[in-house]
């Protein structure tokens, strides 16, 4: 487990981060969020042992991170949002590179790298030049040297920007198996939503303060006393007549909009009273194709968390 | 184990045409000066004659060669090592790993070294032709490269300093060449102006430890005065203890091996900005480099 405690960054009088604290759990996917320039690449920075803390210490277990920078090396994997690579350099000579930085045995090398190259979907490139691999690739290259020393948790500062919807897809897939091979992920991103999809948990930053943490449904729930709820039945208008008519009934219902094919209703109880609405809808012979949170929420939520900044 | 930087830095090189590009120019300018040295010493002399013991003044002139050579190409060579990287974005990369910002700066020094040695070694057979008239024996040509290559190690140093101390390659190469221009001028005007302000005392002249110590850290004085003894000209003492006719022998020691003083100047300067270089890319140190919040 990781824990920050009153992590505090100035530059100056600018105040980057500001007495922050959280934990991240073992084994998460845990998912930093905030506007440009809210601290979150800061923070990674300082848990990534590459800037010094003004104040606080970083824990992990029972070891504190800020005053121990060779234990903090071994167990971390970093990448930066912004990273070259050398020219005239192949992808195995690059692994190579960054496994001898971590003092792996010439022997063990070989084996690790092409295993490394597996995971990241790039043993086909693996005589290529790096310089010549696309961002994607770059990026997978790159993620795939973090993971060379085999680390316990792995820093990642925003590792879907500049991709292509494809490469962020695969980015998500690879991000999920090192979750499965037991990795503590902490990622960055300003997109709430691409994180809400991957991350077990997240922290909204804003201003170097931790506006809210907690999993995606938590946070909805401390910030926003309205979710609103999209449905779909089969059948038309008809069939939007009659949920809404049985809709109506149900106390947990807020306010209902009628669409012609679809309803949107307020809400604000929980899981368990949202499954049981569904359930009940079915139930009443009501037959349903679509039944979900508006995603469109998680912006509204980011921006009313972030007072309207970034994006 | 290698030192990575090291080892990856030798691939890097090695793979690039600009490496082979230097050494051509580099062989090609040492033999086109002994080739018309050699020229004008057959051909262009009042008798028509040839005396093989001029060949000596060739390695003179190799030296002098290989020395300014040197003495310019190592900053270009050391001084974008560090902030190389940070202008690749790359050196988070490097600073989060295992390695210790002293190894990785003498990674970068030795890569540097290694560089300066190749084109040093590839010199090795325009050297050989003076062996054919045996103007000079090979521990001279040993004294000579041990000469040339501390003084790479001291300008590379310096050079790595303000590499990782600039965010810009240029700005580390004009400063480690004002450097070297201060070593190599600014001592002689500092000499002057000594000798202005000694005279204008009514005293006869600097005393001789003072001129020494003002010309140690003077890699040309030094080249010049290693190159006189190996000639047997003695003229750098003579220079030196013209004003002076002090018996210290230590003094005249001195005075006569003022190369060797400049060695140990090399190494205390290296050790010194490794030092410097070490406590200025360690993250934890960091001052001055603007950090994206």
């Amino acid at each position: 487990m990781l824990e920050i405690k009153n992590l505090v960054k100035r530059y100056g009088n600018f105040v980057a981060v500001d007495h922050l604290c959280l934990t991240i759990p073992d084994n998460s996917i845990f998912g930093f969020v905030g506007p440009n320039g809210a601290g979150k690449t800061t923070t990674l920075r300082i848990m990534a042992g590459l800037l010094k803390a003004t104040e606080g210490s970083i824990w992990m277990g029972d070891v504190d991170m800020t005053k121990n920078p060779t234990a903090l090396k071994s167990k971390i994997g970093y990448m930066p949002d912004f990273f070259g690579v050398y020219d005239n350099l192949k992808v195995t000579e690059y692994m190579d590179f960054y496994a001898g930085t971590y003092e792996i045995p010439y022997k063990d090398r070989s084996a690790l790298i092409d295993n490394l190259l597996e995971i990241v979907d790039l043993t086909h490139k693996k005589n290529d030049y790096v310089d010549v691999l696309s961002r994607g690739m770059k990026q997978r290259l790159c993620l795939a040297r973090a993971l060379i020393h085999d680390p316990k948790l792995l820093i990642l500062d925003e590792p879907a920007s500049g991709l292509d919807p494809r490469a962020r897809l695969e980015m998500k897939e690879i991000l999920k198996q090192l979750q499965v091979m037991g990795k503590t992920i902490a990622i960055s991103s300003h997109i709430l939503p691409e994180l809400a999809e991957m991350c077990t948990e997240i922290g909204i930053i804003n201003h170097g303060i931790l506006a809210a943490q907690g999993t995606v449904q938590e946070i909805m729930h401390q910030l926003t006393k309205k979710r609103l709820i999209y449905i779909q039945p089969l059948g038309g208008a008809a069939a939007v007549e009659k949920a809404a008519n049985f809709l109506r009934q149900l106390p947990a219902v807020g306010e209902i909009t009628e669409n012609t094919n679809d309803i949107l209703f307020d809400f604000q109880e929980d899981e368990q009273t949202l499954a049981g609405i569904l359930k009940q809808l079915i139930d009443a012979g009501i037959m349903v194709t679509s039944f979900h949170e508006k995603e469109g929420n998680l912006e509204e939520i980011f921006m009313q968390v972030t007072g309207g900044a970034g994006q | 184990m290698m030192n990575p930087v090291l080892r990856k830095e030798a691939i890097v090189t090695m793979r690039s045409w600009k490496t082979y590009a230097v050494l051509v120019l580099f062989v090609g300018i040492a033999a086109l000066g002994a080739a018309l040295y050699i020229r004008t010493a057959m051909y262009y002399n009042y008798t028509l004659s040839f005396d093989p013991s001029d060949m000596i003044w060739m390695y003179v002139l190799l030296a002098a060669v290989q020395m300014s050579l040197i003495v310019l190409t190592t900053p270009a060579i050391a001084a974008s090592s560090i902030s190389g990287e940070r202008e690749r974005q790359t050196l988070d990369l490097l600073l989060v790993t295992k390695m210790s910002p002293l190894s990785i700066v003498l990674g970068k020094l030795m890569s540097s070294l290694a560089y300066i040695l190749l084109l040093v070694v590839a010199t090795l057979p325009v050297f050989a032709m003076i062996f054919y008239f045996g103007a000079i024996s090979i521990i001279q040509l040993i004294e000579l490269f041990v000469f040339v290559l501390c003084s790479s190690c001291m300008i590379g140093s310096i050079s790595v300093f303000f590499s990782c101390r600039f965010k810009k390659s240029i700005t580390s190469i004009v400063f480690t060449y004002l450097v070297i221009g201060l070593l190599c001028f600014g001592t002689l005007i500092v000499l002057m102006f000594s000798i202005f302000s000694y005279q204008n005392t009514g005293q006869e002249g600097v005393p001789l430890l003072l001129t020494i110590l003002i010309l140690i850290p003077n890699p040309g004085v030094a080249f010049f005065s290693l190159i006189d003894m190996q000639l047997g000209t003695n003229i750098t003492s003579s220079v030196l203890t013209y004003y002076d006719d002090s018996n210290y022998s230590t003094l005249i020691w001195m005075a006569n091996h003022i190369w060797i003083l400049h060695l140990i100047f090399d190494a205390v300067i290296t050790i010194l900005f490794v030092a410097l270089s070490t406590i200025d890319i360690n993250p934890i140190h960091e001052k001055r480099r603007k950090v994206k919040k």
